[in-house]
């Protein structure tokens, strides 16, 4: 047995101990005490429509398959033969009778119930009913985010995500007028050299942008004549820790400047498509409503541990090794709303998160020198001090920095620090 | 099919494309650029290579002016993705070439073997082209790449393809 790790010594208010994003033992333990115990989101419903829809994908490093049975009813099962172990679906997504496992052929229906064993009269006594496929203790839907708790957990999905981060994930679907998003336009997949913490820390990270992607804004500068300023030291926008190491960034009040208020509202209206979503979306929400949904465009932020919703996309994050992370990031279309509006949706999401878009790359780069740089241990702590002194507590409970604040990276860390040390 | 179906006429079109990929080994973004005509499409599909770009992702979907401003960003200095530059060597090979009226259709595979921090990757795939012929010199219309890892996870393939 090796010796537990104290996690109180690797976590300061300020400052994260470097090993966290190297130690094998630290990254199996995640695995054990974030993944395997609490709630972890697992796909969206839109992604597996129809009866037999299935999604290959994983809870840690664990394999799923979800998708949707006879019945309709969503499951998320393990991908794991109950016989001899071997995988029973191989493709990443499609429709399916069945699932079978080609090892030794062992069959099962799409709710995991066991439905045949070849050569059966060779078992004595085997309880088929209690061999179906593996499944978490209990799935739960927010807005058709489907998350996955392993054990029964100890809160409901709703209170572990908590108002504040179910305001936000409002936001993005009310930016469709009937409330729903289609995450159905495909996935750019990514690949990086480092741990999975690093794109958690990046994604709600007002800091870099002024720095990472100089190259994207200086393109969107050129293009437009737009000079950016949202990240600047003295923007308006904000950080926000929303509570379960939940993060945000706050464009609200920057964004509802009235300039920029107005040109975003004017810009829309003078296409006809424009129009006519803006039409449609007062018709269902009131104008109040859909003018701040419409003018705030959806949110930014992550819910612990491994989603990111962002702009036009649903990202999910998948941890490989200490220093090997998969990321997932699909578009999310608009249910209702013209061809136009979810076109333009998929070419500003190509522009900055493609495989050869303008911005996440640069990102990816910095996760790769991140882990490179952290090998070297002398002076190990990394700084997440930014703002500590000038964060602010609101009515809402959330605790709000300036935009290239550290608050949303404290709160996350702080809340790995509790779900590591809870150990029972 | 080729109408101008002789060797010689095969021969340019094979140089034509040993050309590029020479002009994508040396970086040269600029000498690259310029083997577009002033309308064209650029498209490297995402997931599968027979989705409609307007309801679906792509890995770059682009006009030229996307693509003059995509090189633009690549060679600012500050595309750190690219700082310091991958540097590859790609081969082509198993080139067919079809005509029909002004337009030339060429598909064509390609190995690109790129070297970037101490790592060396190899990418495959095939690449579609329209050409049309101006000046003796060809032009390319439409390219589209179809990466044999269309649906995998990529790690930085922001060098030229």
């Amino acid at each position: 047995m090796r010796q537990s790790i104290s996690y109180d010594d690797l976590v300061r208010p300020d400052a994260v101990h470097g090993s966290v994003y190297t130690d094998p033992d630290i990254f199996n333990d995640e695995l054990q005490r974030i993944y395997s115990k609490g709630w972890v989101y697992v796909g969206h419903e839109s992604e597996i429509p129809n009866p037999g829809d299935f999604k290959r994908s994983t809870i840690g490093t664990q394999p799923i398959i979800l998708c949707r049975d006879r019945q309709n009813k969503l499951q998320v099962l393990f991908n794991r033969c109950r016989h001899r172990a071997a995988t029973v679906c191989q493709e990443d997504c499609g429709n399916a009778n069945r699932f079978r496992c080609e090892y030794h052929g062992w069959t099962y229906d799409l709710d995991g119930t066991l439905t045949g064993i070849p050569y059966e009269d060779g078992y004595d006594n085997l309880d088929k009913s209690q061999l179906a496929l593996s499944k978490p203790a209990r799935l739960e839907f927010y807005r058709g985010f489907i998350f996955a708790s392993i054990p029964e957990p100890k809160i409901s999905l709703q209170q572990s995500l908590g108002k504040p981060t179910m305001d936000q994930i409002d936001y993005f679907c009310d930016l469709s007028p009937c409330g729903e998003v289609l995450v159905q336009a495909g996935s750019a997949k990514l690949v990086y050299n480092g741990s999975w913490k690093l794109q958690m820390e990046n994604s709600i990270d007002g800091y870099h942008p002024n720095f990472t992607h100089q190259s994207f804004f200086k393109t969107i500068t050129r293009m437009t004549g737009a000079k950016i300023d949202t990240f600047n030291g003295d923007s308006i926008a904000g950080v926000r820790a929303l509570g379960q190491g939940n993060t945000h960034i706050d464009y609200a009040a920057y964004n509802h400047v009235s300039q920029r208020k107005d040109a975003r509202l004017q810009g829309l209206k003078s296409t006809s498509w424009g129009r006519k979503y803006y039409d449609d979306m007062v018709a269902a929400h009131g104008q109040e409503r859909a003018e701040d949904v419409i003018i705030v465009g959806g949110t930014h932020m992550n819910v612990f541990p491994n989603l990111v919703v962002l702009g036009q996309q649903v990202r999910t994050i998948r941890p490989i090794r200490p220093d090997r992370t998969e990321v997932e990031l699909a578009p999310a279309l608009l249910k209702d709303v013209p061809d136009e509006l979810n076109t333009m949706r998929i070419r500003q999401f190509e522009q900055f998160y493609s495989p050869h878009g303008g911005g996440i790359h640069d990102d990816i780069e910095m996760f790769n020198r991140v882990q490179e740089g952290v090998q070297c241990t002398m002076d190990p702590w990394l700084i997440f001090q930014r703002g500590l002194h000038r964060e602010e507590q609101l009515p809402d409970g959330t605790v709000r920095g300036q935009v290239t604040d550290e608050t949303s990276q404290r709160a996350m860390w702080q809340h790995w620090l509790k779900v590591m040390q809870d150990n029972d | 099919m080729t109408k101008n179906n002789d060797g010689e006429f095969i021969q340019r079109v094979e140089s034509f494309l040993y050309q590029e990929a020479r002009l994508m080994d040396d970086n040269n973004y600029q000498g690259w650029l310029d083997l577009f005509d002033q309308e064209c499409n650029y498209w490297i599909p995402s997931n599968r290579e027979d989705l409609d770009p307007s309801k679906h992702i792509s890995i770059l979907y682009c006009d030229r002016s996307m693509l003059e401003q995509h090189i633009k960003r690549l060679t600012d200095g500050k595309a750190f993705a690219q700082s310091p530059k991958s540097r590859a060597i790609r081969s082509v090979s198993n080139v067919l070439v079809s005509q029909q009226d002004s337009t030339i259709d060429v598909t064509a595979n390609f190995l690109v073997t790129e070297l970037r921090g101490h790592q060396q990757n190899i990418h495959a795939g095939r690449s579609e082209y329209s050409l049309r012929e101006a000046n003796s010199e060809f032009l390319i219309q439409k390219k589209k790449v179809i990466l044999l890892g269309i649906d995998e996870p990529q790690d930085n393939v922001t060098f030229l393809l």
